[in-house]
């Protein structure tokens, strides 16, 4: 039985890369050839040329000026750091202004009172007594003109109507 | 085997900072012939090659501490003698407005009245068809054929697969055979 299987394969099995026995012949002769012709390349080296060679790297090597390169990765990755710290520090201890009456504007402190409905009672505590001097009635610049603008645009005809 | 042992204990060396000069100078002593050859063969004349070599030794000495241990450490430091040797070509390219393979041709046109070399007409011949090639299978031919590198350590100097450095240097074998049997 294991005779005539073995004998059934004639195959190894085994390829060789294509026009691969083409190139080879002329490929072994070239270099035959060449290796009659030539040994070596014909360069020389001067005398004593690497026996003076280690010293000469070694002295090199110990008095090449160290270059620090100040740029690289790491320092600056130090240095901005450093940078936002301290940027953050100062920003912290040097702004000391504080918001005042002053940096708000009137138009948003007039939305703020009519959002609140304050009434005039409110409004009326804020007043100290300087503020409450009659003259300011007295004195006022008021013209009947300006006064009748003023009740026409911020009164209705019902507010007027004592009763 | 040997050097591979060696290689470990090298490495301890450089690693630690207390023997770090000694491992340097075991370093240099084992491997700056073999680099030598290797940038002499890409830059030409005898003066570029103590340039390019110094500055190889002392790029390795300042990034020993980057040497993982992924490649083997003659591949790594291969590596950057390759690259210091390539970039010194391009640098001289540049400076006299031409390509590499012209400074190259320039280099080896004028080695029969260089010093340092004492080839006859037939190295001569040779050094001008590997000029005329490609700079990876310049590379690739000078590797296996004078340093005799395998496959596989070449592959991993050069980054590149051991089938295509295969059949570069296939390749280079036959273009030069040809250049040098024409006339």
């Amino acid at each position: 039985m294991k005779k005539k299987k073995l004998h059934n394969i004639k195959d190894s099995g085994f390829k060789a890369p294509k026009n691969y026995f083409d190139g080879l012949e002329e490929s072994i002769m070239n270099q035959i050839k060449l290796h009659e012709k030539i040994e070596d390349t014909g360069f020389k080296s001067p005398d004593n040329y690497f026996e003076l060679f280690e010293d000469k790297i070694i002295d090199r090597v110990k008095h090449e000026p160290k270059v620090i390169p100040l740029f690289n990765k790491r320092n600056l990755l130090y240095a901005s750091g450093i940078a936002a710290a301290l940027f953050i520090m100062l920003s912290i201890f040097i702004n000391n202004n504080e918001l005042t009456f002053d940096d708000l504007e009137t138009a948003s402190i007039e939305n703020y009172l009519n959002e609140e409905e304050l009434d005039s009672y409110e409004i009326a505590s804020l007043l100290t007594e300087e503020e409450l001097s009659t003259d300011i009635f007295i004195d006022s610049d008021l013209t009947s003109e300006s006064l009748e603008e003023y009740l026409l645009q911020n009164t209705t005809i019902e507010d007027l109507i004592i009763e | 085997m040997q050097i591979i042992i060696e290689e470990k204990e090298l490495v301890d060396l450089l690693t630690s900072e207390k023997t770090r000069e000694k491992g340097f100078r075991q370093l240099i002593s084992l491997y700056k012939e073999r680099l030598y050859w290797h940038i002499r063969k890409i830059v030409i004349s005898h003066d570029d090659t103590d340039d390019v070599l110094q500055n190889t030794f002392i790029k390795i000495f300042k990034n020993i501490s980057n040497f993982k241990g992924e490649s083997k450490l003659f591949s790594w430091m291969y590596r950057i003698a390759t690259n210091e040797a390539i970039t010194h070509l391009k640098k001289n390219a540049k400076h006299q407005n031409l390509s590499c393979e012209e400074i190259q041709l320039h280099a080896v046109n004028s080695l029969q009245s260089d010093v340092y070399f004492e080839g006859d007409e037939i190295q001569f011949k040779l050094q001008q068809a590997i000029a005329k090639l490609p700079q990876k299978q310049q590379m690739v031919f000078n590797m296996k054929y004078f340093d005799d590198i395998k496959y596989k350590d070449m592959s991993e100097i050069l980054e590149t697969s051991e089938g295509a450095l295969k059949a570069s240097y296939h390749i280079a074998v036959k273009k030069i055979e040809a250049y040098l049997t024409k006339d």
